[in-house]
C-alpha cells in the first residue's frame, strides 16, 4: 500500500492544562502519531494569529491550539479571548484556501492525558487525509 | 555571540531506550549557535548537573539547551544548575524528549528520533533568542489561610501557628473536626477518634495565633504568593459566639426537627443545634436555609412557618403572639385574605398547600385579645391624622401609635373597618371579630372619629394645620359603571353600594330575579348576599370560569348555595318599563387573543343577543378611589384617578401628606392595603423624626417555583397527606338571618386537633421557623434572628487547602436497596451507631426495629474501582474500616458474626495487614472474595445474594444488617474552589498536586499547598502527615524576608505603543495602566507586581509593543521557523 | 442650496468663528475631473471646496496627524464610521472634531482625466447612506432597504472549492508589489511600526514573493478584523487592483454573524476581540 502522507503539524499548548495533559499522556505511556511539534505557551490567549499564519506560510499542514476548558483558565479569561480570535481566524483561513480541518482548537485539561492522545491522533489522521497543502507556486519559489 | 550547549539526558532507558541519542547529538552539532553537545545517563543527578556546570565553564557556553523530561518537572532544577555556573537562570531551554517524545512514541524509534532532533532544534532556536531576566523583590504577609478544619487542616494550622505565624482557619461547617470527628474508633490501634482529635480541636480554639472562622466559606482570592487578598463569607450563625454558653436551653422549645447531618441522617436534631457535644467552637447554631416561600409571598411577610410550627406543637397562644408581630388584623386576615402564601406553599407541589389562612384564624379564635397586654409606649408628642379607618389606615395607625405618636382616624362611614366592614358580608367576616382587632388598636390610644367625612368636615387643609402629618387611606369606594343603556333605571344597584347598604343594616329593596354582572369577589359577595335576601341569583360574566378573578372557594360556595353562573355572557342593555328594570339584554361571547392583562380578550358573537328576565341588576365591575376631598390643598393624582405618590416613601405631592392603600393602588386585597399602610407609617415616622425619607423602593420579593428535581425530592420525602377540611355551616341553615340583614358565618373554623394535624403538614422549608421561642429561653441573650452574612477581608501570604472528602451516594446501586431497605446503611452511618455521642448513644441498633444485629454483612467497593457506576479509583481506607467495624461489633456483642464481601484486601500500611488478619483470626470475621449481586428484605432479615469467587459458588446470607463501604469523593464545591484559587483539578474534582511524587503537597500555583483527602482518598496518618508537610512548606516560605517575582512578565515598548488601550481591556489582572508621556502621547505600562505573565496583551497588541518575557514573539517565531530550516 | 454650497458655507462659518483652525474637505483635482483632499486654513479659500460623486478619499485618516487641534472635516457615511473607530481606540477625541456629514449618493468609477457614470461596485451594495456621527448633516437622511444578501461578492467566493480559492488568491497576491498604499490610505492602519516593516521579529520576508505577499495581505486584513469600516479606500488606491474588499468584507461578515458586531457604529462598544461571553457558542472546540 502507498505510504500515507506524513503531515507537519504545529501545536501551541497552554502550560497549565494542555501541556500538562500532554505530559500525563506521556507518563501513562499512551502512544500517538509523532507528527506534532509542540510549542509551549503560558495561555492559549497568548497565541498571536501571526504565529499561526506564519506556520502555514512556512508550510505547516496543520495547526492545533490547545488550552484549558472554559472556566478553568489559569488566568481566568485567556481561553475566552482565544476562542473568539480563532473563531474568526478559522473561516478566514478557509476563505483563503486553507481547509477548515487544518486548523483546530481543543480544550484539554491537565488530567486528560487520554483525551490529548485521542485529539492528536484524530487531528493527525484528519490532516494526513487532506494530503499536502494545495500550493500552486512550488515550495521552492514561494 | 551566542554559544549554545546542548545536553541530552538518557534518563536511564526512558529516553535512551527509544531515541537514538547519538543521532540527536550529531544533528545538534550542526545546528546554528551550537558550540557544545553532550549526553548524560541522568542529567538531573548530582554528577549530571556537575558535568553540565563544568561544560558551561570550560566551553564558555552562554546558553543551554537540555533535552530531558518535561520542563514542568525539572526546569527549575536546571535553572539553578546553570545559575551555579554563573549564567542567568533564564538562558536555559528544555526540550521535552520524554513525556512528549520517547514515552509516547516508544513503538516508532526512528520517527521518535527525528522528532527529538526537531524538538532540540526548536529549543536551540528559542534559546538563541532568550534574554537574561531578573526578578523583582517584594515583601510578603506572614499570615496563612487554612481552608478546611478536618484533621489535616487542624494539623497544618497548629504547626504553622506553633512556628509563630498567624493562621486563619476557615471551616464550612459549624464545628471543626471534619470526618474524623464522626468516627468511633480508629484503625489499626483502635483508639477512640474523639479522644485523640478533640484535644487538637481545643488547641486550635485556644491558640493565640489561630483565628478560627467556623461556618464560613472562602469567596474570592486575589493577588499572588505572599500577597493574597482573600474575601471570606462568615455565614450568619444567628447566635452570638461571645454570649453563647452552650447551655442548650434554646433547643428545649424549638418546634422544628430535621434529620441530623452529623449523624448521617440517623436520628434528628432541632433547628437550633450543636453538631456534637465536643464541637469546637462549643457554640450552638441556628440552621436557616431559604426564606420560606410563604413568608416571601406574604405582602406583610408574616412568620408563617413559625406560627404553623407553634400550632403544630399546641402552642396556640405563642402562635397568636407571633402572628401579632407582623399582623395587626389577625381575625380579619384569618378569614378574608386571598392568601398568596398558599399559592407559594411548596407542599402545594406535593399534594395541597397548607390552609395557612384558616390556621391563622384558628390561632386568633383561641386567643382572648382583650387580655393582650399594651406594650410600653414613649410618647413623641407628634400628632398624625389618618383619613379612613380601613385596613390600610388601621395598620398605619397601629404602627404609628406604637411609635409613640398621637393618631386620630377620620372615618366617613358610621362604622370603622372600611371595605372589610362595608364591602365584605357578615357571613364571611363577622362584625364582632373585626371589632376585636379594631378595639385593640383603640386601646393603643388611637382615636377613631366616625361619620367624619374629610373634605366636608373637617377639610383636608384644617387637618394639615392641626396635625404634624396626614395620611390619606381613603380606599376605593366608587363603583365602576356598566356603561350600557338603561343603567340609571330603578332596580339597578351597583355592587359596592348594594353591599355597603346591606352591611350597614339599611333596608334594600331587591326583586325576585337578580342578575349580578362581574366575576370578582365583589360580584360573588353581592350574589351570595342577594341569595340570602331570598332572591334567585344569576351571575353574568363575559369570560370563562378559569378567568374569573374571584377565589375558587368563593365560587364553589356560591354554586353550592344555588347561584347560577352564566359564563361568556355580557349585558348590552338594561330593559326597563316605567323606569323599572324588566330584563337585561345580553350577548354571547367567545375568547380571543390575550389582552394587556394576559387574559384572553372576550369578543361578542354577532347575532347571539338574548333577553334575561330579571327585575334587579347588580353590576359589580370593580371600584375606584374618590379623591373629591383632596382639592384643598390640591393633591396630585394619576391618570387612573389614584393618588400620585413617591414609590419609595408614599409621600404625596404635598409635603407632610402621605397616602396608602387602595387610594394609591386602586382596589387591591386587604393584606396589600395593610402592607401599604405599614410602609406609609414607617416613612411618616421618619418624617416626624426629621430623618430623610427612603428614596429607592425595596425590591418586590418573588417566591420562586422549586425546580423539578426539588419537587421530585419533596415527593420522595413527604407521602401525600391532603389538607384537613374545615367544617362549614350546612347550606340550608346559612340563610337564616341572625339579626336584621346579618347572616351567620359559613366557615366554622378548625378544632385544635384539626389545626395541629394540618399544621404538622408544613415542610419547614426554612428549617428554622423563626418562631423566636429560643429567644425567650436564652438567658445569655445570645440569639439574634436578624443576623446577616458578613464578608471578611484578609491579607494572606500562603494558603493550605484541606477540604477533605464526602462519601458517595449508594443509591446508584439500586440492587443494594439503600434508602429502600432500612437496615442497609453506609460505613459512616455505622460509625455513628457505634459512637457514644451518636443517635443510639453507642449501642448498635438496627434502624428498622431497634434490635441488636447478630449477622452483619459488609460490601466493599460500593462506588470505588467501578468505572461504570462509580469511580475508577480505590477509596483506600474502606478495607481497613470494615475490618475495624467487624472487630468493634464483636467487641460490642460477642454473638455478632460479620461477613465481608471484598474484591481485594487493601491493607498496605504500618500494622494494617496484621490488623485485618486479627479481624479474621481473633474475631472470626469471614472475608468472602466476590461481589454481591442483590439484597432483598425477607421478614426481618436482609437477604444477601453474592458469590464467593474463591470457591466459585453463590452464597446467600440472611443478615440483620448490611454495611456499604461507599466511595470517598471530592467534597462538594471542590471544583468551584479550585477555580477560585486557580489550581488544577482532575475529572473526579480532586486537586492536582504539582508532582505526584516529588511535590505531593504543592500546586502549580506558588504559595498554595494541599493536604489530606482533597487530593485523593487518604487515611488519618497520611492526612496528618500531609498537614504537617504543607505547614512545613508554608513555614519555609515565611522564613524569607522577601520573595523574588517571576520575571516572565509582560513589557510594553512605549516607542511602539499607539495607546489603543486594548491590552488594558483584555488584562484579567488590571496589571496594565495608562501613562501620559512628555510628548503628549498616552501609552500603556505594565505593573509588574500585578502581571501574572499570561500574555493576553501580546496577542491583543497589533503594534507589536507588548511582549512577554520568556515567551517573546521572537522566541515563539524562532521555534516555528526552525521547523523549516 | 447644493451640497457643495452648504459645505462651503459651513466651512466658512467654522473658520470665521475660529471654532476650528482647519477644515479638511475636497477640491477639484488638476485634471478637472477627479477630486482631491484639501486642507482649508483660510476662510477665503472655502469656495474651492466641492462635493460630488468623485470625492472618494477617506479624509478621517488625516485627523491622526491633528490629534490636539480642533479640526473640521467632511465625511461620507463610511468615513464617519472611521471617526467612531478612532474614538473607540482612543486615537482622537470627539470634542476635537467638527464633523460635516454628507448624505452619500455613492461614488462613481473614476480614472485620470475621466469620470465614469457607473457607481462603484462597493457603492452599489452599500446600505450606509447617512453618516452615523456628525455635527451638521448635509442632504436628506436616506434609508436603504437591506438586500437579501448584503455580501454577494463574499458569498460567491465562499462557494468556490479550496483549489479554486487557492488559485484565486495566489494569483491575486502574486501581483502585489508591496507598495503599502492600501495601508497608507486606511484610517485603521496607524501602527507606529507596521508588522510588515519589522525586522525583529521578521514576520514577513523582505523579498517580494507569493508566500510573503500572502502573509502580508492576510495579516493586514486580519488586523482590521472587527475594525474595518468598509470605506474601501485601500482597494481604491491599489495600483495592481487586488480585490482587498473581498478580504475585508469576509471578516466583516464573520464578525457580524459570530459577534453581532459592526465596526464604527458605536464609539463606546468594546471591540469584539477584546470582549467575550462566557457561554457563547462560536463553533471552535465544541
Amino acid at each position: 500500500m502507498a505510504v500515507e502522507y506524513q503531515p507537519r503539524i504545529v501545536g501551541f499548548l497552554c502550560n497549565w492544562c494542555s501541556y500538562a495533559g500532554a505530559d500525563s499522556a506521556g507518563t501513562a505511556r499512551m502512544s500517538y502519531p509523532p507528527n506534532i511539534r509542540i510549542i509551549r505557551v503560558p495561555c492559549s490567549g497568548r497565541v498571536d494569529p501571526l504565529l499561526i499564519v506564519k506556520s502555514f506560510q512556512m508550510g505547516a499542514d496543520g495547526v492545533l491550539i490547545a488550552g484549558c476548558h472554559p472556566g478553568d483558565c489559569h488566568y481566568t479569561e485567556g481561553n475566552y479571548y482565544a476562542r473568539r480570535r480563532f473563531a474568526l481566524l478559522r473561516p478566514f483561513l478557509e476563505y483563503l484556501g486553507i481547509e477548515r480541518a487544518r486548523f483546530q482548537v481543543e480544550w484539554v485539561s491537565a488530567s486528560e492525558g487520554k483525551r490529548w492522545a485521542q485529539v492528536v491522533t484524530s487531528f493527525t489522521n484528519q490532516v494526513a487525509q487532506l494530503g499536502p497543502r494545495k500550493l500552486l507556486v512550488p515550495e521552492a519559489t514561494r | 555571540m551566542a554559544r549554545v550547549g546542548v545536553f541530552i539526558c538518557h534518563c536511564g532507558a526512558n529516553i535512551g531506550g527509544t531515541i537514538n541519542i547519538e543521532k540527536v547529538l550529531e544533528a545538534a552539532k550542526k545546528m546554528p549557535l551550537v558550540a557544545f553537545v553532550d549526553a548524560n545517563k541522568y542529567t538531573c543527578s548530582e554528577p549530571g548537573q556537575l558535568s553540565v556546570r563544568d561544560a558551561i565553564v570550560k566551553n564558555r557556553l552562554n546558553r543551554v539547551v537540555i533535552g530531558n523530561c518535561s520542563p514542568r518537572m525539572h526546569e527549575n532544577t536546571f535553572r539553578k544548575t546553570v545559575a551555579q555556573a554563573g549564567l542567568n537562570p533564564y538562558l536555559l531551554e528544555i526540550a521535552n524528549l520524554r513525556e512528549h517524545c520517547s514515552w509516547v512514541h516508544g513503538n516508532n524509534k526512528d520517527s521518535a528520533t527525528d522528532k527529538a532532533i526537531e524538538l532540540v532544534r526548536m529549543a536551540v532556536a528559542k534559546v538563541g533568542r532568550d534574554e537574561a531576566l531578573f526578578g523583582k523583590r517584594f515583601g510578603l504577609t506572614k499570615r496563612a489561610l487554612v481552608i478546611g478544619g478536618g484533621v489535616a487542616g487542624i494539623q497544618a494550622a497548629l504547626d504553622i501557628a506553633n512556628a509563630g505565624h498567624e493562621v486563619v482557619l476557615v471551616e464550612r461547617e459549624p464545628t471543626i473536626g471534619g470526618r474524623m470527628a464522626q468516627l468511633d474508633k480508629t484503625f489499626p490501634t483502635l483508639d477512640c477518634s474523639a479522644c485523640i482529635l478533640t484535644p487538637k480541636m481545643v488547641d486550635v480554639a485556644q491558640h493565640p495565633n489561630i483565628t478560627l472562622l467556623s461556618y464560613a466559606e472562602v469567596q474570592e482570592v486575589k493577588g499572588f504568593v505572599g500577597n493574597f487578598e482573600v474575601k471570606i463569607k462568615q455565614k450568619a450563625r444567628y447566635i452570638d459566639l461571645k454570649k453563647c454558653t452552650a447551655c442548650g436551653d434554646c433547643t428545649k422549645e424549638c418546634p422544628v426537627e430535621v434529620l441530623s447531618d452529623f449523624n448521617m441522617g440517623l436520628g434528628k436534631r432541632k433547628a437550633v443545634y450543636i453538631p456534637f457535644p465536643q464541637a469546637v467552637p462549643n457554640k450552638y447554631v441556628i440552621d436557616k436555609r431559604e426564606t420560606p416561600p410563604c413568608k416571601t409571598a406574604c405582602p406583610i411577610h408574616m412568620d408563617v412557618q413559625g406560627y404553623l410550627a407553634l400550632i403544630a406543637t399546641g402552642k396556640f397562644k405563642e402562635a397568636y403572639e407571633l402572628i401579632r408581630r407582623t399582623n395587626t388584623l389577625p381575625a380579619v386576615l384569618g378569614r378574608v385574605c386571598f392568601h398568596p402564601c398558599e399559592q407559594a406553599c411548596k407542599r402545594g407541589y406535593v399534594d395541597q398547600p397548607l390552609s395557612i389562612c384558616s390556621l391563622k384564624r384558628f390561632a386568633s379564635d383561641q386567643y382572648d385579645i382583650t387580655t393582650l397586654p399594651i406594650p410600653e409606649i414613649t410618647k413623641t408628642g407628634k400628632k398624625v391624622a389618618i383619613v379612613g379607618a380601613g385596613p390600610a389606615g388601621l395598620t398605619a395607625a397601629h404602627d404609628l401609635a406604637l411609635a409613640g405618636h398621637d393618631v386620630t382616624i377620620f372615618e366617613a362611614l358610621p362604622e370603622p373597618g372600611g371595605m372589610v366592614r362595608v364591602g365584605i358580608p357578615e357571613y364571611r367576616m363577622p362584625r364582632p371579630e373585626l371589632k376585636k382587632d379594631i378595639d385593640y388598636i383603640q386601646r393603643l390610644g388611637v382615636e377613631i372619629r366616625t361619620n367624619a367625612r374629610v373634605g366636608e368636615k373637617p377639610k383636608l387643609s384644617e387637618l394639615q394645620k392641626l396635625y404634624d402629618a396626614v395620611l390619606m387611606a381613603s380606599g376605593a369606594h366608587n363603583s365602576l359603571k356598566l356603561g350600557v343603556p338603561g343603567e340609571e333605571s330603578q332596580g339597578v344597584f351597583h355592587g359596592i353600594d348594594f353591599l355597603r347598604a346591606v352591611n350597614l343594616g339599611q333596608k334594600v329593596e331587591i326583586g325576585q330575579r337578580v342578575a349580578v354582572v362581574g366575576g370578582g369577589n365583589t360580584a360573588i359577595d353581592a350574589a351570595r348576599v342577594a341569595r340570602r335576601l331570598g332572591s334567585t341569583v344569576t351571575i353574568v360574566y363575559r369570560r370563562g370560569r378559569d378567568e374569573m378573578p374571584a377565589n375558587d372557594v368563593e365560587i364553589e360556595a356560591a354554586e353550592a348555595e344555588g347561584i347560577q353562573i352564566m359564563l361568556l355572557t355580557a349585558p348590552t342593555k338594561v330593559i326597563a318599563e316605567g323606569g323599572k328594570v324588566k330584563a337585561m339584554e345580553c350577548v354571547k361571547m367567545r375568547l380571543g387573543a390575550p389582552d394587556a392583562s394576559g387574559r384572553p380578550r372576550p369578543e361578542t358573537i354577532p347575532g347571539s343577543e338574548f333577553r334575561l328576565e330579571v327585575d334587579t341588576v347588580i353590576p359589580a365591575l370593580g371600584q375606584a378611589p374618590n379623591l373629591s376631598f383632596a382639592k384643598d390643598p390640591e393633591i396630585a393624582a394619576t391618570g387612573r384617578g389614584t393618588v400620585k405618590v413617591d414609590e419609595a416613601s408614599l409621600a404625596t405631592s404635598v409635603a407632610g401628606i402621605f397616602a396608602c392603600g387602595d387610594a394609591v393602588t386602586g382596589p387591591l386585597m386587604v393584606v396589600d392595603a395593610m402592607a401599604s399602610g405599614r410602609k406609609a407609617a414607617a416613612s411618616i415616622d421618619l418624617y416626624l423624626k426629621g430623618a430623610p425619607l427612603p428614596t429607592t423602593p425595596e425590591p418586590k420579593a418573588e417566591a420562586k417555583k422549586p425546580s423539578d428535581e426539588e419537587i421530585e425530592d419533596l415527593k420522595e420525602q413527604h407521602p401525600v397527606k391532603p389538607r384537613v377540611k374545615m367544617a362549614e355551616m350546612p347550606v340550608d341553615t346559612r340563610f337564616k338571618s341572625t339579626s336584621g340583614m346579618n347572616f351567620p358565618e359559613v366557615e366554622l373554623g378548625f378544632t385544635p386537633e384539626q389545626a395541629m394535624e394540618e399544621a404538622k403538614r408544613c415542610l419547614a422549608c426554612g428549617v428554622c421557623s423563626e418562631c423566636r421561642e429560643c429567644v425567650k429561653l436564652c438567658q445569655a441573650g445570645a440569639i439574634n434572628h436578624d443576623m446577616k452574612d458578613e464578608i471578611l477581608d484578609y491579607k494572606i501570604g500562603s494558603i493550605v487547602v484541606a477540604t477533605g472528602y464526602k462519601t458517595s451516594d449508594p443509591k446508584a446501586y439500586g440492587e443494594y436497596g439503600y434508602g429502600r431497605l432500612p437496615d442497609v446503611i453506609t460505613g459512616l452511618q455505622m460509625e455513628r451507631l457505634m459512637n457514644a455521642s451518636g443517635p443510639t448513644a453507642g449501642e448498635v441498633l438496627r434502624p428498622s426495629d431497634g434490635k441488636h444485629p447478630h449477622t452483619v454483612v459488609f460490601i466493599s467497593c460500593v462506588g470505588s474501582r467501578d468505572e461504570l457506576k462509580g469511580h475508577s479509583y480505590c477509596s483506600k481506607f474502606c478495607c481497613m474500616y470494615m475490618a475495624k467495624q467487624a472487630i468493634m461489633l464483636k467487641e460490642h456483642d460477642p454473638h455478632v458474626q460479620c461477613y465481608i464481601f471484598y474484591i481485594d484486601i487493601r491493607a498496605g500500611g504500618k500494622d494494617f495487614d496484621e490488623f485485618s488478619r486479627r479481624a479474621q483470626q481473633e474475631y472470626g470475621t469471614l472475608w468472602l472474595r466476590g461481589r454481591v449481586s442483590k439484597l432483598y428484605q425477607d421478614g426481618d432479615k436482609v437477604m444477601v445474594c453474592g458469590e464467593d469467587s474463591l470457591i466459585g459458588r453463590p452464597v446467600e446470607i440472611a443478615a440483620d444488617m448490611v454495611v456499604l463501604a461507599t466511595a470517598a469523593e471530592a467534597n462538594d464545591g471542590a471544583a468551584e474552589l479550585a477555580q477560585t484559587l486557580k489550581v488544577s483539578y482532575d475529572t473526579n474534582h480532586f486537586f492536582i498536586e504539582a508532582h505526584p511524587k516529588l511535590r505531593p503537597v504543592e500546586t502549580q500555583t506558588d504559595g498554595i499547598f494541599l493536604a489530606g483527602s482533597c487530593v485523593g482518598p487518604r487515611d488519618i496518618p497520611e492526612s496528618v502527615a500531609q498537614g504537617s508537610a504543607a505547614a512545613a512548606k508554608v513555614v519555609g516560605l515565611f522564613s524569607q524576608e522577601f520573595l523574588t517575582s517571576d520575571p516572565m512578565v509582560s513589557a510594553i515598548d512605549q516607542a511602539k505603543c499607539s495607546g489603543c488601550l486594548m491590552c488594558q481591556e483584555v488584562c484579567p489582572f488590571s496589571a496594565i495602566e495608562s501613562q501620559k508621556l512628555r510628548d503628549g502621547r498616552t501609552v500603556s505600562v505594565v505593573n509588574e507586581s500585578l502581571c501574572k505573565g499570561c500574555g493576553l496583551c501580546v496577542a491583543a497588541c497589533r503594534f507589536g509593543a507588548a511582549n512577554l518575557r520568556g515567551f517573546t514573539q521572537q522566541q515563539l517565531l524562532a521555534e516555528v521557523v526552525s521547523l523549516w530550516q | 442650496m447644493s451640497e457643495t454650497e452648504q459645505i462651503r458655507a459651513k466651512a466658512k462659518e467654522l473658520l470665521d468663528s475660529k471654532k476650528v483652525d482647519c477644515v479638511i474637505g475636497y477640491e477639484r483635482a488638476t485634471d478637472g475631473k477627479n477630486a482631491r483632499p484639501m486642507f482649508v486654513y483660510n476662510a477665503k479659500d472655502t469656495d474651492r471646496l466641492i462635493f460630488d460623486q468623485t470625492c472618494r478619499h477617506n479624509l478621517v485618516r488625516y485627523l491622526l496627524n491633528r490629534k490636539d487641534k480642533v479640526t473640521g472635516i467632511v465625511v461620507k457615511p463610511c468615513d464617519s464610521r472611521a471617526i467612531n473607530l478612532l474614538i473607540n481606540e482612543h486615537q482622537i477625541a470627539r470634542d476635537k472634531v467638527v464633523i460635516i456629514g454628507v448624505v452619500c449618493p455613492g461614488l462613481v468609477k473614476t480614472d485620470w482625466n475621466k469620470t465614469g457614470d457607473k457607481l462603484r461596485d462597493a457603492c452599489q451594495i452599500c446600505q450606509q447612506r447617512t453618516p452615523v456621527v456628525y455635527d451638521v448633516l448635509i442632504g436628506e437622511p436616506k434609508k436603504v432597504e437591506p438586500p437579501a444578501d448584503a455580501y454577494p461578492d463574499v458569498t460567491g467566493m465562499e462557494g468556490k472549492s479550496v483549489e479554486e480559492k487557492r488559485a484565486f488568491w495566489e494569483k491575486e497576491f502574486s501581483r502585489c508589489i508591496r507598495c503599502y498604499a492600501c495601508r497608507q490610505a486606511c484610517p485603521g492602519c496607524y501602527c507606529s511600526e507596521c508588522f510588515v516593516d519589522r525586522l525583529d521579529p521578521l514576520w514577513v520576508g523582505i523579498r517580494i514573493a507569493p508566500a510573503e505577499n500572502e502573509m502580508w495581505n492576510t495579516m493586514r486584513a486580519f488586523h482590521l478584523g472587527g475594525r474595518c469600516i468598509g470605506c474601501n479606500a485601500c482597494e481604491m488606491v491599489c495600483p495592481v487592483n487586488i480585490p482587498l474588499s473581498l478580504l475585508n468584507r469576509k471578516l466583516e461578515k464573520e464578525v457580524m454573524t459570530l459577534f453581532k458586531f459592526q465596526a464604527g457604529l458605536d464609539p463606546e462598544a468594546p471591540q469584539p476581540l477584546a470582549a467575550f461571553l462566557k457561554d457563547e457558542k462560536l463553533g471552535v472546540a465544541e
